[in-house]
C-alpha cells in the first residue's frame, strides 16, 4: 500500500471512529451551558479537538433531535446561542455511556486475548 | 474585518434560507471569538494575512455550508449497484450491437459505404449519442424516482431468502461430458459441412439450372473446417486434461476471430450467385424473373452473413474478456470477480 494511501484510509478509519465518540463527548459536555465557541475550548482542552465545521452542524442535529435545548442570549455584547442538554438528551445519554461502557470492556477483552 | 465579513456572506449564499441568519451569526460569534484570542495572545490585531489564514483554516465557504445541509444523493447506495447494472445492459445490448451494425455496413457492405458519404456516418453517430444521452437520462430520472420512494419499495422489505437465485458453481475444471458431447457436435458439424455441397446440388438441382454460385466462394468452403477443427483440438485435449481450463476461452477466441474473418472475406464477394449464362432464350419477362430471384438471393445471404458476423463479433467480445481474465488470473491480478458478472449477464 502506498503511504499516502495508507495515511488518507488512516485518516477515513480515524473519522469514522470518531464520529460517534465526538457525538458522546458534546452530550457530556453539555450537561452545562456552553455556546459554541467554549464548547470547542473546553473539549479542546480536554483533549478532544474538534473544528467548528463539525460541531456546528452536530450541535443542529442534536438540537432537532431533541438532544439538546439552546437559546440565543446577549453576552460580552455579543448575541451567543447557548445549548444545554435535554431531559431527553440526559437520557440518551446515559444509554449511550453504558453502551460504550460495554463496547470498550469488550474491546479491552480483545485486545487482551489477541 | 471585512474579509470575514465577505466570508460569512459567502458561507451564507449556500445555505438554506430559512436557517441563512441563524447560522451566520453562529459562525460569525465563533469566528470573531476566534480572532479576539489570537489579538489578545498576539497583543495587536491580526493583519490580512493571518485573518486569511485563520479563514482558509475554517474551509471553503461551500463545504462550511454543505456540513449543515443532509446527507443527499440523487440515487443512494441501495439502488446505485442496481443503476450501474442497467446501464452496463444498455450498453452492452444497444450501444456495443449499434456500434457493431455500424462497424458492419461500413467495412462489409460496400452499397452502404456508396450510399452514406461521411456526413451521412457522422449523422448516423450523432443519433447514436443523442439516443444514448436520452436513455442514460430516463434511467437516471427512473431511478431517482425510486431512491425517493425507495422507503416504501415493497420488494425491499418484502423479500424470501430461499427465492434468492442460485450461486454459480465455480469451476475449476471443464467437466468431461461437456467436452463429450462438444466433440459429438464438433463431429457432426464437420461431417454435415462436407455432406453439404452433395445435400445443396440435390435440393436445388432445379435452381442451379437458373442460378450458379459465385466460384470465389468455394475458396472458403474448405477454411471454414480450420475453426470447427481448432475447436475440436481444444475439446480432445479438455477431455483428457480437464484441469486445463484456461485453453477453452483462447482457444474459442482464435477460432471466433478466423470464422469472423471468413464471413468478413464472404460478405465483400457480392454477388453470391449469378443467373446461368446462355439460358434458353425466353421472353424478357423471365429474364426479369430470374434477375429478381437472383437479387433476392443475394440479399438474403448477404444479410444473413451480416448477422452472423454481428453474432461472431458479441461472441468474440465475450471470449476476449474471458481470455484477458484468464491471462491476469494466471498473473496474479484482480477481476476474477468481474469475470464471473460479465458470464452471468452474457
Amino acid at each position: 500500500m502506498k503511504p499516502s494511501t495508507e495515511n488518507e484510509l488512516f485518516e477515513n478509519l480515524k473519522l469514522e471512529l470518531r464520529r460517534g465518540c465526538l457525538i458522546v463527548a458534546v452530550l457530556a459536555q453539555l450537561r452545562q451551558e456552553h455556546y459554541g465557541y467554549t464548547l470547542r475550548k473546553a473539549l479542546d482542552d480536554l483533549g478532544l479537538a474538534i473544528d467548528e465545521g463539525t460541531l456546528y452542524p452536530l450541535l443542529r442535529r442534536l438540537e432537532s433531535q431533541g438532544l439538546l435545548a439552546s437559546e440565543w442570549r446577549e453576552e460580552n455584547k455579543r448575541n451567543k446561542r447557548f445549548y444545554r442538554l435535554s431531559a431527553e438528551g440526559g437520557l440518551i445519554l446515559k444509554q449511550l455511556l453504558e453502551e460504550w461502557q460495554t463496547i470498550n470492556a469488550s474491546l479491552e477483552r480483545i485486545l487482551q486475548e489477541a | 474585518m471585512e474579509l470575514l465579513d465577505r466570508y460569512l456572506q459567502a458561507v451564507r449564499f449556500w445555505l438554506p434560507k430559512a436557517q441563512q441568519k441563524d447560522i451566520i451569526d453562529e459562525l460569525g460569534d465563533d469566528l470573531r471569538s476566534q480572532i479576539e484570542d489570537k489579538e489578545s495572545a498576539l497583543g495587536r490585531p491580526l493583519n490580512e494575512d493571518e485573518l486569511a489564514a485563520l479563514l482558509l483554516q475554517t474551509g471553503h465557504p461551500m463545504r462550511v455550508a454543505g456540513r449543515y445541509q443532509p446527507q443527499q444523493s440523487l440515487i443512494g447506495p441501495v439502488l446505485f449497484p442496481l443503476y450501474k447494472f442497467v446501464l452496463k445492459m444498455v450498453t452492452v445490448f444497444y450501444l456495443v450491437p449499434w456500434i457493431l451494425v455500424w462497424i458492419a455496413l461500413v467495412v462489409f457492405v460496400p452499397s452502404h459505404r456508396a450510399d452514406n458519404p461521411a456526413l451521412t456516418v457522422l449523422g448516423g453517430w450523432a443519433s447514436l449519442w443523442t439516443n444514448a444521452f436520452v436513455i442514460f437520462g430516463i434511467i437516471t430520472l427512473v431511478f431517482a424516482v425510486l431512491e425517493k420512494f425507495q422507503s416504501s419499495l415493497k420488494a425491499l422489505e418484502k423479500w424470501d431468502p430461499r427465492k434468492l437465485p442460485a450461486a454459480p458453481k465455480r469451476k475449476d475444471r471443464v467437466p468431461r461430458v461437456e467436452s463429450v458431447f462438444e466433440l459429438v457436435f464438433s463431429g457432426l458439424f464437420i461431417l454435415g459441412w462436407l455432406a453439404l455441397p452433395g445435400i445443396a446440388r440435390e435440393m436445388f438441382a432445379p435452381a442451379s439450372k437458373i442460378l450458379v454460385a459465385n466460384p470465389a466462394l468455394s475458396v472458403y468452403y474448405w477454411l471454414a473446417l480450420i475453426p470447427a477443427c481448432l475447436g475440436m483440438a481444444q475439446q480432445f485435449v479438455n477431455l483428457f486434461r480437464p484441469q486445463w481450463i484456461w485453453l477453452r476461452p483462447p482457444a474459442r477466441l482464435l477460432s471466433t476471430a478466423i470464422t469472423l474473418w471468413i464471413a468478413g472475406a464472404m460478405l465483400k464477394l457480392y454477388p453470391y450467385c449469378t443467373v446461368v449464362s446462355g439460358l434458353p432464350a425466353g421472353d424478357a419477362k423471365d429474364a426479369a424473373r430470374y434477375a429478381n430471384l437472383a437479387f433476392a438471393v443475394n440479399r438474403i445471404s448477404e444479410w444473413s452473413l451480416i448477422c452472423f458476423a454481428l453474432a461472431l463479433c458479441i461472441a468474440l467480445i465475450v471470449f476476449a474478456f474471458q481470455t484477458v481474465q484468464i491471462i491476469r488470473k494466471h498473473m496474479g491480478g484482480p477481476g476474477d470477480r468481474s469475470s464471473v458478472q460479465i458470464s452471468q449477464v452474457l
